[in-house]
């Protein structure tokens, strides 16, 4: 059994890296990436209430063949450098070219950025039930993406809940009830 | 035979739950939702998760940070500074929230909870905030809705609820101890430990106390029966599956406060209340499942009488579903039983009870991004009991009392309009019901010579609430600009207590209550609160209630006057908060200011009936001054109403200048 001291360095240590990590994000230049750091905080976030949850992992930021594409995802898997808490685990991100990614092993969820193919995202959750997210609320419109994160000027999730459906995802009841679904 | 069927129903419904293979679930996850989404999220509303600032309901949430802030000890404290919320405080520990006016010395128009446990009591129909077995430093926040939310909660959220949300022991890590000392002789301490079990269980352990001589009487005396207050708590979660959730919790209060029942006749108040909690959560596909049971046992002492002393006895089990059943429509169904029984010292012991089987249903339906309506309907049946020796009196044998029985229905309607992303109006209506307390229906207590006796044919009052409410977020100021209008119809009234001459038994007269009459009210509320990025804080907010009323007993029918509640309504009310927050160093300022209004005090044991007892306007101010020595622990000096030695809010006990030190650490 830990004593109280290593406890209190313990919590002191987890305390002193989130305030790190604050600062490391709000320092952010949020104006590269067609999402911010308080996007990335919430999809580490709502991937804990995935069901099930996974247990930390590697988001790929899936980006199309130009290069605003990849400098977007880039910016996107920069969000997440030193990794963010989720309710299972730790999540860091790495940009994927389109071509790449495959049916999307090795990943616990996608990100695609700003002019990446919605679509092969699609198909990898469709293969390993991982979450597809954007930006976008017209590609999740299109179902060419799961869910849609929007923090201006407020919060707001948006799921498509037949693309969900399809490539069988479900959240928790607790977040289930809060996310906007079309 | 109905009893016994109905708990085997929970208990078989609850097995189902636990079954393995059939769930997947998590409970309502209150910390990552509100950093999800930056703003508190609430179930009180409507029975699923929202987000504050579209429940359909006029809702205020108050949180830990503000909490803390306040530089509060007790809860009434804290709610004082919400707008619409009138408190009386008749001493040190005797303490009345109401919402929206009809203030009594007992208030039964308002249902409060600790994370959805009635605390309310049944008996006399009042809350004892002094028995809440609940830290300040555990709890997450307090969320009060104005306005009748009987469909949800069921009897008696009349006028209001108050739910006090804590902590979750699973997910949450809270570890503090808090002590306190200040004038008036106040020492105070208390504990919050947090233990997890793996990553699967959690445990929270709270204690606290405090002891004090208490404000002074009207007449300058020191209080004769000093407060006190001990309390300890323990909640357990326990995660059985990643999506199965058990929980467990029990907890214990005893509590010393002055009871005034003349101007010159006092006695010591004192209740031993503890309950025991069971309950869980789980996700199917046929929805969120959870069930609840619990037990509330009180055991009051009066000093003064022996007749008063009393041991009540609540027990609640329910379930729910709570299931989307498509991307605009959500439902929510739920079946609950309650069994309420007052145990009385004085003739023979005999035990008045009620059984409340209730079903209640909740739909959603999200018509577009832009509009949501929410519908949420309730039936109650109710049946009365009686035990022990009766005593018979006009119209009232144990025949008729034990075959009265009461059907009622409550409604809550709400549309939310998102007009723009920062425009948000409401409109709602609403049927809450006030049930009569125990003693009303069934007490039989000598009391000061006569026999108050209850009266099984009364009709619990009936709250009509529509409302109007706009906000608008001030996107420039970091501000929320809130504002309502709303008209209230009472029918039914009940009085407080207004007993009324009913037959006698042997010598000694009956006294028992009647419905009085109705009322109208109308009123509205507009504020603003806003924070800076630099760190300072601010609100203000306005009230005004006016309350109309039809009494149809004529005032000598009536011993006791405090019916008056069109006088005993403040009809203004003024709240001002601002504080600043510095790395080490936090500064807050609060004040409040009613207008007039008529309570009512019995001038001697052997006077008819109750006087009017003017109660001029006044101010409170409140300051406090924080440091932080370290992140881990910090110091404050705290004072309250340090605007005045002595105010009299009440006619009770004045409430008198404090000042305190709190050291607190936390990690």
């Amino acid at each position: 059994m830990r004593s109280w001291r290593t406890e209190l360095k313990r919590k002191l240590f987890r305390g002193g890296s989130f305030a790190i990590l604050l600062v490391h994000l709000a320092t952010q230049p949020a104006a590269a990436a067609s999402l911010t750091a308080k996007d990335a905080l919430i999809i580490a976030k709502a991937l804990g209430f995935l069901e099930p949850a996974p247990a930390g992992g590697t988001v790929a930021v899936l980006y199309g063949s130009d290069a605003a594409s990849k400098a977007d995802a880039e910016s996107i898997a920069a969000l997440f450098s030193g990794g963010l808490s989720s309710g299972g685990g730790t999540i860091t991100a790495k940009p994927v070219d389109a071509t790449t990614l495959q049916d999307g092993a090795g990943f616990i969820a996608v990100i695609v950025a700003a002019g990446g193919p919605g679509e092969v995202a699609m198909k990898a959750a469709r293969s390993h039930k991982i979450l597809t997210i954007t930006a976008s609320v017209a590609d999740v419109q299109a179902a060419h993406c799961v869910m849609a994160v929007q923090t201006d000027p407020e919060v707001d999730l948006t799921v498509n809940r037949a693309a969900a459906q399809e490539a069988g995802l479900r959240f928790a009841a607790a977040l289930a009830m809060l996310i906007h679904e079309i | 035979m109905q009893k016994t069927s109905f708990l085997r129903t929970i208990l078989m419904a609850g097995a189902a739950l636990a079954a393995p293979g059939t769930v997947f679930a998590q409970a309502v996850d209150y910390g990552t939702l509100e950093q999800i989404y930056g703003q508190p999220v609430t179930t009180s509303a409507t029975g699923k998760p929202q987000l504050a600032s579209r429940v359909p309901a006029d809702m205020v949430i108050i949180g830990a940070d503000e909490i803390r802030q306040s530089g509060a000890d007790n809860i009434p404290d804290i709610l004082q500074f919400v707008t619409g919320i009138d408190i009386r405080r008749y001493s040190w520990g005797d303490v009345q929230v109401g919402i929206r006016g009809y203030d009594t010395p007992s208030y039964p128009r308002m249902l409060v909870l600790i994370d959805g446990r009635q605390v309310y009591h049944d008996d006399y129909g009042y809350t004892a905030w002094n028995t809440l077995p609940v830290q300040l430093d555990e709890i997450r926040q307090i969320e009060i809705v104005k306005g009748p939310a009987t469909a949800l909660f069921g009897f008696n959220a009349a006028a209001g609820v108050i739910n006090i949300v804590t902590f979750d022991p699973l997910l949450d890590n809270v570890n503090s101890a808090t002590a306190r000392g200040g004038t008036q002789g106040y020492a105070s301490g208390s504990l919050v430990a947090t233990q997890h079990l793996g990553t699967t269980a959690g445990v929270r352990i709270s204690a606290g106390g405090y002891l004090s001589n208490g404000y002074q009487l009207l007449s300058g005396s020191a209080d004769p029966f000093p407060p006190q207050q001990g309390t300890w708590n323990i909640s357990g979660r326990w995660q059985v599956t990643p999506t199965v959730l058990l929980r467990a919790e029990t907890g214990y209060a005893n509590a010393h406060t002055l009871t005034q029942i003349t101007l010159d006749t006092f006695g010591d108040e004192a209740n031993d209340a503890s309950y025991w909690r069971f309950g869980g959560a789980a996700d199917t596909r046929l929805g969120a499942l959870d069930f609840d049971i619990y037990r509330n046992m009180t055991i009051a002492n009066f000093e003064q009488g022996g007749p008063l002393n009393n041991t009540a006895d609540v027990l609640v089990a329910k379930v729910s579903d709570l299931l989307k059943l498509n991307a605009d429509n959500t439902v929510r169904v739920g079946l609950e039983y309650r069994n309420s029984g007052i145990q009385f010292s004085g003739y023979g012991g005999g035990t008045d009870s009620y059984d409340v089987y209730a079903a209640n249903g909740m739909w959603d339906w999200q018509i577009s991004r832009m509009l949501e309506l929410t519908n949420a309907v309730r039936e109650d049946y109710l049946q009365l009991h009686d035990t022990g020796i009766f005593l018979p009196s006009p119209g009232r044998s144990r025949e008729i009392y034990d075959s009265t029985t009461l059907a009622a229905l409550s409604f809550n309607c709400g549309l939310v309009i998102r007009a723009t992303d920062n425009d948000i109006f409401r409109i709602t209506a609403a049927r809450g019901l006030q049930l009569p307390s125990l003693i009303d229906f069934g007490g039989q207590i000598l009391y000061f010579g006569g026999l108050v006796a209850g009266a099984p044919d009364l009709h619990p009052t009936s709250v009509y609430n529509a409302e109007l409410s706009y906000d608008r977020r001030l996107s420039g100021l970091g501000a929320t600009l809130t504002s309502s209008v709303f008209f209230q119809r009472n029918t039914n009234l009940l009085p407080f207590p207004g007993y009324t001459l009913s037959g006698f038994y042997g010598r000694e007269p009956i006294f028992s209550v009647n419905n009085i009459g109705s009322s109208n009210e109308t009123g509205f509320e507009v504020g603003a609160r806003g924070k800076t990025s630099g760190g300072l804080r601010w609100n203000l907010s306005y009230r005004y209630a006016s309350i109309s009323q039809d009494i149809t007993a004529s005032a000598a029918e009536i011993q006791n006057t405090q019916i008056q509640y069109a006088d005993g309504t403040p009809r203004h009310e003024i709240v001002w908060g601002l504080g600043y927050s510095l790395p080490q160093w936090e500064f807050d300022v609060q004040a409040r200011w009613q207008s007039a209004y008529m309570d009512f005090m019995r001038p001697s044991l052997s006077s008819p009936g109750a006087v009017p007892f003017p109660i001029a306007d006044y101010v409170t101010l409140n300051l406090r001054v924080a440091y932080n020595i370290t992140t881990y622990f910090s110091i404050a000096g705290v004072g309250e109403q340090v605007n005045l030695t002595n105010q009299i809010e009440t006619a009770g006990e004045t409430v008198d200048r404090r000042f305190f030190a709190v050291a607190r650490l936390h990690y």
